[in-house]
């Protein structure tokens, strides 16, 4: 047994993490985050993922602690959870880009949206890249690329 | 006041008289009472309901209310912490002899942290989309009363804890309607980079 729940419970929200973002971006169609085409593969393997971790830190051994003890305090709780489903994030935007290398080509959209028809890293670099050609361009004439639905929207009107 | 007290007492120990009697509804207060259970499914709904929306629109409300729900979450857990260290009152299962199904927690029964933390988030999710706080009431509820099953806290713990978790989730959605356009913003921050 060890000293505390921390290593499990980051194990814990890490995998069931994973499979929250699995099962979320099944449902709305956000291909570019998914491990699996399938769209059903996705949410049955997201809710396994969510379910066995649940499993596996509730039935591995008694979780009734103190915070005193080996349980973890309020404060903990929520650091932690962060630390989890942020490494849990990252992972699953690391996989999911190399994943689906080749689904679609720019331009993307603002927002998560982008994600339907790119991977995270190819629409990130689709999105930095006008920045950092804007930055590098000293010409007069050079153009502010849109960072967001409203400047967006204003762009679209001007 | 007294006899309000006394009935507080009552309920408690007349629901703590179902351990031991069905097995299965012991198992799963165990699971229920945990600190981890109620509390990290609620977090993931939240997870999961970031990512939710038929436009951006409707992802961006979404949004905007668990950012409220966290940082309600965390509102309500001070104003506990700071109330604990002003009024104790002893758990009930120091005062009645009744089983548990947990560790005997230490510190002041009123009001009951679970509560008021459990009634911010799902206040605040409340307020900015109905239909995804019904499945956060309804852990809210469970964690409660798995407490009050297990001897932990008394019924009216419960309801000043949940009072001042919704008021707490309440004000903070006001405020962040206030200060806008700097949860926009944030928000926009998040979508530059695909996170929103």
């Amino acid at each position: 047994m060890a000293d505390s729940f921390v290593p499990d419970y980051l194990v814990l929200v890490f995998f069931a993490s994973c499979g929250v973002f699995q099962v979320a971006a099944a449902c709305n169609g956000l291909q570019g985050l998914l491990f699996f085409k399938g769209r059903r593969t996705a949410i049955v393997f997201g809710t396994a993922l969510w379910v066995a971790a649940f499993a596996w830190f509730f039935l591995s051994e008694p979780r009734n602690q103190p915070d005193t003890g080996l349980g973890l305090t309020g404060n903990q709780q929520f650091g932690f959870f962060f630390v989890g489903s942020g490494a849990g994030l990252a992972f699953t935007l690391l996989l999911s880009s190399l994943r689906n290398l080749n689904l679609g080509k720019g331009p993307y959209p603002i927002g998560l949206d982008a994600l339907r028809q790119s991977n995270y890293l190819g629409a990130l670099q689709g999105t930095l890249r006008p920045w950092a050609t804007f930055f590098l361009d000293r010409s007069p004439t050079r153009r502010k690329p849109a960072w967001s639905d409203s400047s967006q929207q204003r762009e679209d009107q001007e | 006041m007294e006899a309000l007290l006394e009935l507080d007492g009552r309920i408690v120990v007349w629901l703590n008289g179902g351990i031991g009697r069905f097995d299965v509804l012991d198992r799963a207060g165990y699971l229920a009472v945990s600190d981890y259970f109620v509390p990290l499914a609620m977090c993931f709904w939240m997870l999961g309901l970031w990512f939710f929306g038929k436009d951006s629109q409707e992802r961006g409300r979404n949004q905007k209310a668990v950012l409220a729900a966290a940082i309600a979450l965390g509102f309500a857990n001070l104003a506990v912490l700071l109330l604990d260290q002003a009024i104790f009152r002893g758990r009930p299962f120091t005062r009645f002899d009744l089983a548990t199904l947990f560790y005997e927690p230490t510190d002041s029964s009123f009001p009951a942290n679970p509560a008021a933390v459990a009634f911010a988030v799902a206040t605040a999710i409340w307020l900015g989309n109905r239909r995804a706080s019904i499945l956060l009431f309804g852990l809210a509820i469970v964690w409660c009363l798995s407490r009050v099953y297990s001897g932990l806290f008394y019924p009216s713990d419960i309801l000043a804890g949940g009072l001042i978790g919704a008021g707490i989730a309440w004000l903070v959605t006001l405020g962040m309607r206030r200060i806008e356009p700097v949860p926009t913003w944030v928000l926009n921050g998040a979508r530059f980079l695909h996170l929103a």
